[in-house]
C-alpha cells in the first residue's frame, strides 16, 4: 500500500487526511446493496475498466480493492426505473470498493447512490458513457465517519452525464471527480451542496478535460458553512488544444453563518485551444442582510426568513434538476431537513 | 394612527434624523418631500425596523403604543407597510410562495387562520388583475428581472394583499415612466380609506398629482421645516428646494 497523501501535495494542501486515519482501522470489505432490475447488475464481475487509472495516484483506491459491482445498460436501453446503491462503512472499518457503471451507445439510466458511513469509506467509481449516452447520478449520505471518493466519468460523443452530490454528513470527506470529455458534443453538469456544521470537513476536487471539441462543462455549487466546519472547493477546466468551441463555466458560491468557519474556493482554468467559452465565479459571503429585512417587513419572523433564504441559495444548485420533478422534489425536501435539523 | 416625536437617529455614528415630528391621523394622505440626503429614506427604514438605523431620541408611537422595540416583522403585522424605494431581488424564492408565505404569516400573526390555498389563488388573481400583473410575473422569483415598473407594482400588489393600517411609500414615483406612474398609482388610490394612511415620501411634486395628499411636508437636514396643504408641493416645485430650506432656517 502507498504512503497516504498528504498536505504537501497541491492538490491536498487544504486536507491532512492524515490526521483523521488511524490504525483502528481494520480493512472490511464495502457492503454494497442495490435495488434495481438485475439483468442490469452483475456482482460476479471484476473487470475493471481499461482506461480507469487513479490519474493522480493520490486516491489508494486501487491498493486491496475488493468488491466490484457493475452495472451495465445496453445498446439504446431507456431504463425507466432508477438504480440504488447503497453504500455502508462500518464503524472501526476501512472499507473499500468499486464500481463500474457502462451505459452503451443512446442508453439512458438514473442512479441513485446512498451512503452510509461511520467508518472509513474508500470508495471508487467508474462510468463509461458510449456514443449518446446518458446518465444521471445523485448522490446523498449519512454518518460521521470519513469519505474518500473517487468519481471517474469517460464520455464518448454527444453523451451527457449529470451529477448532484449532497454533502451533508461525514467528518472528513474528500470528492474526487475526474471527467474526460472525450467525444464531440459530449455534456457534463457536476453539482452540489456542502451543508456543515461543527468540525466538519469537506474537500471537493474536480478535474474537468475536454478533449475533443464542442464539449459542454458546468460546475454549480452551493455551500452553507457553520460551526468550526471547513469546505474546500477546487475545480479545474484543462482544454485541450483540439477541444475548440469548448464550453466551460463553473460557480461556487458560499454562505459562512460562524466566524470559525472556514470555505476556500481555488478555480482554475488551464486552456490550450483559442476558440473557447470559459468562465468561474466565487463568492464567499455572510448572509445578506437586506432580503432578510424584505421578508421581514413583509411580516415573516425572522428565523423563518433566513431559513427561506437558505434554503433558496442552496436550491440554485438543483439549476440542471428543474425540470426533474421527482429528483427536484426529493433533493429539496432535503436540503429542508438539513437546514432544519 | 401615527405619532413621532422628536425623533433621532444615527446609521454608523452618523447622525440623519435630528429631532422629526410628525403626526398623522386615520385617512390621512401626508407627502413628504425633500433634497437628496434629508433623510427621506431613513425615516421610512426606521418605521419599517431596519436593524442598521439606531434610535437614540424619541419616540414613535403607532396606535398609541411605542414600535421601537418591535422587529420589522411583529411591525409589519401590526398594520406597517413599507413599499420599498429599491424592491430587493430575492434569487430562488418564488413569487406566488412568497406572497402566500407572507401573507399567512401576517394573518398567523394577527390570530386569524392560514388561508386555504384555493381561496389565496383567487385572492391573488383579483389582485393582479386589478394591477395589470401577468401570470409570468409571478412564476418568477421574486422582484428577479423585473423592470422598474414591475417591481414597484409587486410592491403595490403586497400592499394590497396585506391590508396594512399604514402604507410608507418610499420614492414609489422613481424609475417609472409616466404610464407606470398612473398604474401604480391608482393601485394606491384604491386602496385608501378612511381606516388607512399613508406616507408618500418624494424628490417631485409629479407624484403627488396622481396621489394627492391631506398634508405635505418638507424635510431638510433631518428635521421637518415646513408643513402645509398640497399646494405646498407645487410651490416647492416652482421655487426649488433652497429657498424653502434658508427661509426655514
Amino acid at each position: 500500500m502507498t504512503a497516504l497523501p498528504t498536505p504537501k501535495s497541491e492538490r491536498w494542501k487544504y486536507s491532512n487526511l492524515q490526521t483523521y486515519v488511524s490504525d483502528k482501522y481494520t480493512e472490511q470489505p464495502l457492503s454494497v446493496g442495490y435495488d434495481g432490475d438485475d439483468k442490469f447488475i452483475n456482482e460476479s464481475d471484476t473487470q475493471l475498466e481499461s482506461w480507469a487509472t487513479d490519474v493522480y495516484g493520490d486516491m489508494q483506491v486501487w491498493d486491496d480493492l475488493q468488491d466490484v459491482l457493475s452495472v451495465h445498460i445496453p445498446e439504446d436501453m431507456h431504463v425507466d426505473k432508477p438504480v440504488y446503491l447503497s453504500l455502508e462503512a462500518l464503524e472501526n472499518s476501512k472499507s473499500t470498493g468499486h464500481i463500474n457503471i457502462h451505459l452503451e451507445k443512446g442508453a439512458s439510466l438514473c442512479v441513485y447512490e446512498d451512503i452510509t458511513c461511520n467508518g472509513w469509506m474508500n470508495r471508487s467509481i467508474t462510468i463509461t458513457l458510449d456514443e449518446g449516452a446518458n446518465l444521471t447520478h445523485i448522490r446523498t449520505g449519512s454518518g460521521d465517519g470519513i469519505a474518500t471518493n473517487l468519481t471517474q466519468i469517460k464520455q464518448a460523443s454527444k453523451s451527457k452525464y449529470s451529477a448532484y452530490a449532497m454533502n451533508t454528513y461525514c467528518e472528513f470527506m474528500r470528492d474526487q471527480i475526474h471527467v474526460t470529455l472525450d467525444g464531440a458534443d459530449a455534456s457534463c453538469y457536476l453539482s452540489g451542496a456542502k451543508i456543515l456544521n461543527d468540525k466538519q470537513h469537506c474537500d471537493t476536487c474536480i478535474l474537468i478535460e475536454h478533449r475533443a471539441p464542442n464539449c459542454y462543462s458546468n460546475q454549480n455549487y452551493r455551500n452553507i458553512l457553520n460551526g468550526q466546519s471547513r469546505g474546500i472547493f477546487q475545480g479545474k477546466v484543462h482544454v485541450h488544444k483540439i477541444a475548440q468551441q469548448t464550453d466551460g463555466y463553473q460557480l461556487c458560491n458560499s454562505v459562512l453563518l460562524s466566524d470559525k468557519c472556514e470555505m476556500d474556493t481555488k478555480p482554475e482554468l488551464e486552456i490550450y485551444a483559442d476558440d473557447v467559452k470559459c468562465s468561474h465565479g466565487a463568492v464567499t459571503a455572510q448572509p445578506d442582510s437586506e432580503p432578510l429585512f424584505y421578508l421581514m417587513a413583509r411580516g415573516i419572523p425572522k428565523k423563518q426568513a433566513q431559513a427561506i433564504l437558505l434554503q433558496a441559495f442552496v436550491a440554485e444548485s438543483l439549476e440542471a434538476f428543474e425540470d426533474n420533478e421527482e429528483i427536484y422534489e426529493q433533493l429539496s425536501q432535503k436540503i429542508e431537513h438539513t437546514l432544519n435539523a | 394612527m401615527i405619532e413621532i416625536t422628536n425623533l433621532h437617529a444615527e446609521i454608523d455614528g452618523k447622525e440623519i434624523l435630528k429631532g422629526l415630528n410628525l403626526t398623522m391621523n386615520k385617512g390621512e394622505v401626508h407627502a413628504i418631500m425633500g433634497p437628496n440626503g434629508a433623510g427621506k429614506s431613513t425615516l421610512s427604514y426606521i418605521i419599517a425596523g431596519h436593524d442598521d438605523y439606531e434610535v437614540t431620541q424619541g419616540d414613535i408611537l403607532f396606535n398609541g403604543e411605542s414600535i421601537l422595540e418591535m422587529s420589522a416583522d411583529e411591525r409589519a403585522a401590526a398594520g406597517v407597510f413599507l413599499a420599498f424605494q429599491y424592491p430587493v431581488e430575492i434569487p430562488g424564492v418564488q413569487m406566488t410562495q412568497f406572497l402566500k408565505t407572507s401573507l399567512n404569516a401576517i394573518r398567523k400573526a394577527r390570530g386569524d387562520a392560514e388561508m386555504p390555498t384555493l381561496d389565496f389563488i383567487k385572492f391573488l388573481r383579483k389582485k393582479t388583475a386589478e394591477l395589470n400583473i401577468k401570470d409570468d410575473m409571478l412564476k418568477r422569483p421574486v422582484n428577479v428581472g423585473f423592470s422598474g415598473g414591475e417591481k414597484k407594482r409587486n410592491e403595490v400588489l403586497q400592499m394590497a394583499m396585506l391590508e396594512p393600517k399604514l402604507c410608507v411609500l418610499d420614492e414609489t414615483d422613481s424609475g417609472l415612466d409616466i404610464d407606470a406612474l398612473k398604474i401604480v398609482a391608482d393601485g394606491v388610490n384604491a386602496l385608501r380609506s378612511d381606516e388607512r394612511s399613508f406616507l408618500v415620501i418624494t424628490h417631485y411634486q409629479r407624484l403627488l398629482d396622481y396621489i394627492v395628499p391631506d398634508f405635505v411636508h418638507i424635510l431638510a437636514d433631518g428635521q421637518i421645516i415646513k408643513s402645509g396643504d398640497a399646494q405646498l408641493a407645487k410651490d416647492l416645485e416652482e421655487q426649488g428646494y433652497n429657498d424653502f430650506i434658508s427661509e426655514a432656517a
